[in-house]
């Protein structure tokens, strides 16, 4: 598949995942089950908070990996000043590794919150 | 009579260091006119101004430009339907680097159009007279063939400012869509492959500009949702429509 349609795909696939679980959660609250008991030991929601876990990170990557080719090229922030324009390449580098790193210790950390 | 306010974008590389908007005060004309028509009489005043203009009449695409914040052809926008408080900005058209005054450099513009490969691509042996379409083919190129390529739709839309080299932009996304829905073409598989990748026609979100903004009252939106629904489906239909 193309890098392109995947990252499509993903967004609307990922977005469509994040309103059921949201449903999921407004039924588990309105039904006075959302309890701590709950929440610890039932592995159906466990996995499918992981899964929301993990969507979370890769729509959030598309996102901002678009916010990135969009505002820290050397185009748009040469239009600061001629010497940002000259280093925006490594700016946006920089940030894209900043919000990988950062997602990756999210989900670590869910993860060992939620399984451990 | 009362006057009008033209605040118009002057830039000349050669005297200038930076663009700035100079204001010039006109007695109002006395019956409408076109935006064209104005800048034709502040040209009679001060002939260092610098526009682009052929036909003046809507066809060539030639005098796109930014008028009071919206993109146009100036010679068929009335000035009643955009002088607001008196007053008329003049600006080229944004995003693209400026030569001089409203004249801007339509290199990147044109480059995408080269890249969608604008012509009709058929390896089997020419008829001896046309490729013949049933007229029901044919109706699905209305809406997509009329395209002026004056860059209105193109340099309203934000995803080009930022990425003109790599975002295809609406004009030529909907040239694409005119040669992906022609029954003719037989290339529409590779045509899709050359813009699958998440730049040249994902990176249209569908904000509309280009629609708001076309002179000609087409809907570029339109043929890249229909471009990104060709893109989304099976390769398999694709050979099947070119019966490959």
């Amino acid at each position: 598949m193309h890098i392109g349609k995947l990252y499509w795909f993903m967004q609307r696939y990922s977005a469509i995942y994040f309103l059921a679980f949201i449903v999921y959660l407004e039924y588990l609250f309105l039904s006075n089950e959302l309890t701590y008991t709950f929440l610890s030991t039932n592995i159906y929601f466990k996995i499918f908070l992981s899964i929301f876990i993990v969507l979370t990170n890769i729509h959030g990557f598309i996102g901002l990996w678009t916010v990135g080719t969009d505002y820290l090229t050397t185009r748009t922030l040469g239009f600061l000043s001629d010497r940002l324009g000259g280093v925006a390449n490594s700016v946006r580098r920089l940030y894209e590794i900043l919000f990988i790193t950062m997602g990756c210790l999210i989900t670590v950390l869910y993860f060992l919150i939620i399984w451990f | 009579m009362s006057s009008l306010e033209v605040n118009l974008y002057r830039y000349n590389p050669e005297t200038d260091k930076f663009p700035y908007m100079k204001t010039y005060n006109i007695e109002k004309p006395s019956r409408d006119i076109m935006v064209l028509d104005l800048l034709h009489l502040l040209k009679e005043g001060d002939e260092s101004i610098s526009y682009r203009r052929s036909c003046r009449e809507g066809v060539c695409g030639s005098d796109g430009m930014n008028i009071n914040g919206k993109n146009g052809l100036a010679c068929i926008t009335p000035i009643s339907s955009v002088i607001k408080k008196n007053k008329i900005d003049l600006r080229p058209l944004p995003g693209l680097p400026v030569i001089r005054d409203l004249v801007v450099d339509m290199s990147e513009f044109y480059a995408q159009y080269e890249k969608i490969k604008p012509f009709l691509q058929n390896d089997t042996t020419a008829p001896e007279q046309e490729r013949l379409q049933s007229p029901a083919d044919r109706d699905k190129l209305d809406g997509l063939y009329e395209c002026i390529l004056c860059a209105c739709c193109s340099t309203s839309c934000p995803s080009f400012w930022w990425n003109p080299d790599k975002f295809v932009g609406p004009a030529a996304l909907l040239q694409a869509y005119r040669f992906l829905a022609d029954t003719r073409d037989l290339k529409a598989e590779e045509r899709l492959e050359d813009l699958s990748d998440p730049f040249s026609v994902y990176r249209c979100h569908g904000i509309m500009n280009c629609v708001s903004v076309c002179p000609k009252s087409l809907n570029p939106n339109k043929a890249i949702g229909e471009i990104k629904s060709m893109l989304l489906k099976n390769k398999e239909n694709i050979i099947a429509r070119d019966g490959a």
